[in-house]
């Protein structure tokens, strides 16, 4: 049987509230990591879980997090876009655009204004870097829609030497298994 | 698509982790968020047991043994993706076992009449009534696969929402098990992510305009 402690954590800071409503638990309920195997997966401890709803099994043996809070701001996405750095020009750039929203249209180029990329994207705008684009409604908490375009840029880490040759492995398998060998 | 009162996205992971090591100043210096995300970030609890932070655009929770990242603004979904993926690209040696992708909608039903008979078509009362007064959908779960890509276990969950009145809760999750005994930690995750989530995410919506538009046809 599980046995549960309570563990107060953190309370919620009012501050917290900005973007972050007030969840609906107060606290966390850690599990008690002595009484059995944390690693083992079963039906009811895996990612379906879910975030804001009635929990599948009330004694699942899930940590129980705090719901997750909502964002009083609420984004509706009209258009988006995967765009990649094609060229750097003086105050601008160019990008082809992959349409995210619709795949089947076809990639197009487009000419950016440098001044759209935020401040601490900028070190990122270099040729090859990828980008995402969308463009949409906001509406506020004080109930003001507002048209937003966001663009943010990809932030990946560099890839290892070894996962590189990894890389290189599995396309040299793939190409032997295409070549009949 | 249909437009949602709201949503969210998240990935999931089930493994062991040292929740620590999450922090959004080592997020920073890693460069997977923008410096001004890492110092602004809002902080709930930082320890050994557990993570909890949030910054404008996500949400961010582990445990011993899961980690969350949530987002519940459409336009930073693509970002969630590559920053799950770059953490766990950077911590190749964390034991991660399953990652869920996961997508969440509440969607305000046209009317009263047609929120009953999403109800009633999903879950025929017709089964209960002789021994149920009153009986109601408060949960449904469907386990299968998609049709459209056989990888990972999908999971799709109805309720009535608790956010809006006569509205519905969708949640669809697929769920990828750790399947190659050569890779313990991981490395797998990175990928896994890259080739399913845009799949994920625009089955969601598919699936969204089905159940809803159920009463309707």
């Amino acid at each position: 049987m599980l046995a549960f402690r309570d563990v107060i954590v953190s309370p919620y800071r009012p501050e917290a509230d900005v973007l972050a409503p007030r969840p609906k638990y107060e606290q966390f309920l850690l599990r008690d990591h002595s009484v059995s195997s944390k690693m083992a997966p079963t039906i009811n401890r895996l990612p379906r879980e879910s975030l804001y709803e009635v929990p599948l099994s009330e004694d699942s043996g899930l940590v129980r997090l705090p719901s997750i809070a909502e964002s009083k701001w609420k984004v509706l996405v009209l258009q988006r876009w995967v765009g990649r750095v094609e060229r750097i020009e003086d105050d601008n750039f160019v990008a082809v655009l992959s349409d995210a929203t619709n795949p089947t249209n076809a990639p197009e180029e487009v000419e950016l204004d440098s001044v759209e990329v935020s401040p601490s994207d900028l070190p990122l705008l270099v040729v090859g870097a990828i980008f995402y684009w969308a463009i949409g409604y906001c509406d506020t908490p004080g109930g003001q829609r507002e048209r937003v375009s966001t663009l943010r840029f990809a932030r990946l880490p560099r890839l290892s030497q070894s996962r590189i040759n990894k890389v290189f492995e599995k396309a040299d398998r793939v190409a032997a298994l295409l070549d009949g060998e | 698509m249909m437009m949602p009162k709201s949503e969210a996205a998240a990935v999931v992971m089930i493994g062991s982790f040292n929740p620590a090591i999450f922090q959004p100043r080592w997020l920073g210096s890693q460069k997977l968020i923008r410096p001004e995300e890492a110092n602004n970030a809002t902080i709930r609890a930082i320890q050994a047991e557990v993570a909890d932070f949030s910054t404008e655009w996500f949400q961010f929770q582990a445990v011993q043994d899961r980690v969350q990242m949530v987002s519940s603004d459409p336009r930073h979904y693509p970002a969630l993706r590559d920053l799950a993926g770059s953490i766990f690209a950077v911590l190749q040696h964390t034991p991660v076992q399953a990652v869920g992708i996961n997508r969440q909608f509440h969607y305000q039903m046209p009317s009263v009449e047609g929120w009953h008979s999403l109800g009633h078509l999903l879950a025929p009362k017709s089964y209960w009534e002789d021994l149920v007064d009153k009986p109601g959908m408060k949960s449904l779960v469907i386990v299968g696969r998609r049709k459209s890509d056989s990888a990972g276990t999908l999971n799709v969950q109805v309720q009535p929402s608790a956010n809006i009145e006569h509205g519905v809760f969708v949640q669809v999750n697929v769920e990828f098990q750790r399947t190659d005994d050569e890779m313990t930690g991981a490395e797998w995750v990175p990928e896994c992510l890259a080739e399913h989530w845009d799949n994920v995410m625009d089955y969601s919506e598919t699936m969204l305009e089905h159940i809803v538009g159920i009463h309707e046809s």
